[in-house]
């Protein structure tokens, strides 16, 4: 067995993350994915033009992160009294009524985490562009993954449109420009990673410190 | 390839063949599946980068393309599953008993649990979103739990039932894990909008402390979890299915 597999190149093959099956390494056309033929856990996706993509969207994203988290979400209209809010500042609602755990855990799951994860990818994506690779660019990429783990912006999102039901019946809902921002902050965390191909970037990185 | 003196033949890794729905899937010959770890490898978890494990290594130290400590499977992953599922249990009690808010009307309320909450909804006949809200922070949870106490039952009891289901049941309470956050996110946000002072506010209760406490120890559950164990079994099971049956038929 040992002696099968020193006699091929280890970077030929891969092993599933989720079952450890060892399986050639795929190598796809456009528009074709590679399951893993023992748990169908989806290994590989073809996707293409993924550095252009990464680095608009990530710029985009950056862009309207500001607006996303301070203009106004929601606000309430009611017996001649006005409320509006802001993402961040429903965070600092929590921390002066004491809620410092929940303010936190908000405040990194719904902004910080995927603005990390956006700023991260545009930074690697104009150093892929312009090929300047440095051995601690690897280190940094390392931990990238985990990142998509812990940012919620669509659980967020979820939360707003619930909320939303709930106040209907109380008074009038003012909905304010912030909305729209993070709408648009939630669609660009999210393409970030439908449009990143990490293989190829390891790939990529590989071939810079060679 | 095959060495005709070997009493076992070697199985050979899969290799793809596209399919008709456009994604791969592999072929083995005789189905019979070679992993990492029989192979003597060991693939990174940060970047899947196979390493070669030498016999006589447990550890087998650093990845040598981006440089993380490789490990065969995760470090005492049942424990640390345990642990955290068993941390989850305890939370989820004040999770779902304490107030998760108050609505003041005119200095006047009744704290809200999370199921006086969804009872609420239905009453002003919300349906759908009673629904969400029901799903989202009460079955979700509990199924989160249920789940990994399953799969951490059938790994330690050695069970080669059905690998291929677990496996799929594991991804499923990885992808659930979030969502569960969606009721800390609601109070978070009504909280901050309904605040017209005398007339009509709310205040958060240390419900919501405890609830976004236990998603993040269920989320921890699930992350300690190695879905490999399953398939470890399930190899060994079929080895020995494979030789009996070879032995039959000699």
């Amino acid at each position: 067995m040992q002696q099968f597999l020193s006699e091929r190149n280890l970077s030929n093959w891969i092993a599933c993350p989720e079952c450890d099956l060892l399986v050639s390494k795929p190598i796809l056309a456009r528009g074709e994915k590679a399951k893993c033929p023992r748990c169908s856990y989806l290994l590989h996706e073809h996707k293409p033009d993924s550095l252009n993509r990464t680095l608009a969207v990530s710029l985009a994203g950056l862009l309207v992160f500001i607006p996303a988290s301070t203009l106004p979400l929601l606000g309430l209209e009611a017996f001649g009294l006005k409320n509006n809010v802001s993402l961040l500042e429903c965070i600092l609602a929590m921390w002066s009524r004491e809620m410092y755990a929940v303010a936190v855990f908000v405040f990194f799951f719904s902004i910080f985490f995927p603005l990390l994860r956006l700023v991260i990818m545009l930074y690697l994506a104009l150093r892929l562009r312009w090929n300047h690779f440095s051995p601690h660019f690897i280190t940094f990429f390392r931990y990238f993954h985990h990142l998509k783990e812990w940012g919620m912006p669509e659980v967020f999102m979820l939360g707003l449109i619930v909320t939303l039901y709930k106040l209907v019946g109380l008074a009038d809902v003012i909905y304010g420009f912030g909305f729209l921002g993070f709408i648009f902050f939630l669609i660009t965390a999210t393409l970030v990673t439908a449009f990143l191909d990490e293989h190829w970037v390891w790939e990529k990185l590989d071939e810079g410190r060679e | 390839m095959k060495d005709e003196s070997s009493p076992i033949d070697i199985p050979q890794p899969a290799t793809f063949d596209a399919t008709r729905d456009g994604a791969l899937h592999g072929t083995a010959i005789d189905r019979e599946w070679l992993s990492a770890k029989q192979a003597g490898l060991i693939s990174c978890r940060d970047c899947g980068q196979l390493n070669p494990l030498a016999e006589s290594q447990r550890q087998a130290g650093n990845c040598s393309r981006c440089g993380s400590k490789l490990h065969q499977r995760l470090p005492y992953s049942i424990q640390r599953t345990w642990a955290f599922v068993i941390a989850s249990l305890i939370v989820f009690i004040p999770a779902n008993t304490l107030p998760m808010m108050t609505v003041l009307n005119f200095g006047h309320g009744q704290p809200d649990t999370i199921i006086s909450g969804i009872l609420f909804l239905l009453k002003i006949g919300m349906v759908p979103v009673a629904i969400i809200v029901f799903i989202a922070s009460f079955l979700v949870p509990l199924a989160k739990i249920l789940g990994l106490m399953i799969l951490l039952i059938t790994v330690q009891r050695n069970s080669t039932v059905q690998p291929r289901h677990r496996t799929l049941l594991y991804r499923l309470v990885d992808l659930l894990g979030k969502w569960s956050m969606l009721d800390v996110f609601v109070v978070t946000i009504m909280t901050a909008v309904v605040n017209l002072g005398y007339i009509s506010s709310i205040e958060a209760g240390a419900g919501a402390t405890a609830f976004a406490v236990m998603v993040i120890l269920t989320m921890f559950a699930a992350h300690s979890f190695d879905p490999r164990l399953i398939w470890d079994l399930a190899e060994t099971a079929e080895k020995a299915e494979t030789k009996a049956s070879k032995e039959i038929q000699e």
